[in-house]
């Protein structure tokens, strides 16, 4: 089967530096219009009739390109795929014209039961094949790659068969699907797990990867919690520099999630995304959107 | 510890979720340990996390009466809730829509009637808020009517308008608890009251209906045109001689206030 976005041994779209798209910061990006290269939405926030998130999504679309990334595939998850739920993310697609979709390597729920959280899955042969076969379900429905991202977590199975990186590549090379690389998430499951997060980096296949997220989070010196509701520290900054010298011009967005800052306050810290890109990169890096919806 | 048999992987989230529902501790043995944190650690950040991300949503849906109960009873609230109602839907837009009815049926919440008035007044504008869009008509729409076919004229209102009786001074209380504070008595009304909430140049309204509007909206809602609207007022003996004009004018306001999308012949 052929997807409409680019293969991965293919050259990948660089969108270059975006932002999510939140609802705190509507009014802001269309009346300043900043120079945010592009945005991305929560699809599920967008999965509704009518009102303010679908007018200020079309406007915002009318203005930039949008990336679409779920929080309720439940990619990882044993209970049948929701049907209906793709349909939506369907419909939503045909809407916004995405450059690309992109959800979780997590579980959501069970039992009819929804979570709500990014559950993470035990690395085993198992879930590589039961995760396999589902995106491969999801990628025949949608009629394009997705992504799946890595997510934060704060326990690991006794079962587990290999160490994260390893479970992720497999997965991803199994299902012939792509990366989205959370910089943050790695740092803080290094922490909460105690490895190398530069052997992490070393372990994922350069051509799979097409987006970053950075995002801030909550230390608790022992743990670290994903919050997305403060900047993005020093140590993710350096892991991002190491992640843009193995992987080259990688689309790049921060996730804020909550204590939302002025929106200056987040355009200087994608500056800091930039500038790091171009100190790496230098200026071989350019944005490769020509083709793109 | 004792190494614990292997789960399957449906096995090993059901037990998961178990933990974090209903503190099953039977997942506990499969996670691992460090020197750093104990598994039950682990976990505990995760049922942190599932009742904290769910109470925020229903803060979110439910700010009124989160302020009147205060922030140690709305978790409290939030916790039996999410235990009675967990979530069945991908997106948490759906979470919190049985509030009005489990605040009507529990105790100690529904000794308070009016917590529940107030929730189901909270849940009808998150309703109105995402509604479906649809373009609302006017009244030169209306002038194109030609005066023969009037009595045939049928309306279609916007999909965010919604209805709410109520039986408490819940709209004063609404004010207070989101806006300026100023809190009333708590009181019954006199006689139930209706409220109309709707969305209009994407901003959420509402307003109380007046017994004329009221009656005339249950016969739109009925699907019955003007000459049927007109006997309805007749018959419930409102402005017995000016029937006429006064569906009319409350047609025109419903238009101006962009509550109408279409007149149909
Ligand atoms: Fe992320």
């Amino acid at each position: 089967m052929k997807y409409s976005i680019n293969s991965p041994h293919g050259q990948r779209t660089f969108l270059g530096y975006g932002l999510g798209l939140r609802k705190e910061y509507y009014e802001a990006v269309l009346q300043q219009h900043p120079a945010v290269d592009w945005f991305e939405i929560i699809s599920e926030n967008y999965m509704v009739r009518g009102g303010k998130p679908l007018y200020y999504l079309d406007a915002v679309r009318e203005r930039y390109p949008l990336v679409m990334h779920g929080v309720s595939l439940s990619i990882g998850g044993t209970d049948p795929l929701n049907f209906d739920y793709l349909r939506d993310l369907q419909a939503l697609i045909t809407r916004t014209q995405p450059c690309w979709v992109s959800d979780h390597l997590c579980w959501t729920g069970q039992g009819g039961h929804n979570l709500h959280d990014l559950m993470p899955l035990p690395y085993t042969d198992e879930a590589i094949q039961h995760v396999a076969n589902r995106v491969k379900t999801v990628q025949e429905f949608l009629g394009q790659r997705i992504l799946l991202e890595n997510v934060s977590s704060y326990v690991s199975y006794q079962h587990s068969q290999m160490n994260e990186w390893e479970f992720y590549r497999a997965v991803v090379e199994e299902a012939d699907c792509l990366m989205l690389l959370d910089i943050n998430n790695i740092y803080v499951s290094s922490r909460n797990h105690d490895f190398n997060p530069l052997d992490y980096l070393n372990g994922i296949p350069v051509e799979r990867v097409q987006q970053f997220h950075l995002a801030g989070h909550e230390d608790h010196i022992d743990y670290v919690i994903d919050t997305h509701d403060h900047p993005v520290v020093d140590p993710v900054w350096e892991l991002y520099a190491a992640a843009l010298a193995r992987f080259g011009a990688v689309s790049t967005m921060i996730e804020r999630d909550d204590r939302m800052p002025p929106f200056e306050e987040l355009l200087a810290e994608l500056q800091q995304a930039r500038d790091i890109g171009a100190s790496v990169l230098g200026q071989s890096a350019t944005r490769n959107v020509a083709n793109m919806p | 510890m004792r190494a614990a048999p292997p789960l399957t992987l449906a096995q090993m989230q059901q037990a998961f979720k178990r933990h974090l529902m209903q503190r099953d501790p039977a997942i506990v043995s499969h996670i691992t340990s460090d020197d750093k944190l104990g598994a039950a650690t682990r976990l505990a950040i995760y049922s942190h996390a599932y009742y904290a991300r769910l109470e925020e949503a229903l803060a979110q849906d439910y700010e009124a009466v989160h302020t009147l109960l205060g922030d140690e009873a709305f978790s409290e609230l939030c916790v039996r809730y999410t235990n009675h109602h967990p979530s069945e839907f991908p997106s948490l837009r759906w979470f919190g829509q049985y509030m009005s009815e489990f605040l009507g049926t529990e105790e100690p919440y529904c000794r308070h009637p009016y917590i529940a008035e107030l929730a189901h007044f909270e849940w009808t504008l998150v309703m109105a808020f995402d509604a479906a869009d649809a373009a609302v008509a006017s009244n030169e729409d209306l002038a194109k009517v030609a005066p023969e076919h009037w009595p045939q004229l049928t309306l279609t209102l916007h999909p965010s308008v919604h209805t709410l009786p109520f039986r408490w001074n819940i709209l004063p209380l609404w004010r207070a608890a989101t806006e300026d504070g100023n809190f009333p008595d708590i009181q019954p009304l006199p006689a139930e009251q209706h409220c109309l909430i709707w969305r209009h140049d994407l901003v959420t309204r509402f307003r109380t209906l007046s017994t004329e509007e009221l009656t005339f909206l249950q016969g739109v809602v009925a699907g019955e045109n003007f000459s049927q609207l007109c006997e309805r007022l007749a018959d419930a003996s409102l402005a017995s001689d000016q029937v006429p004009l006064m569906a009319a004018s409350i047609m025109k306001t419903w238009i101006n206030q962009g509550m109408v999308t279409q007149f149909g012949i």
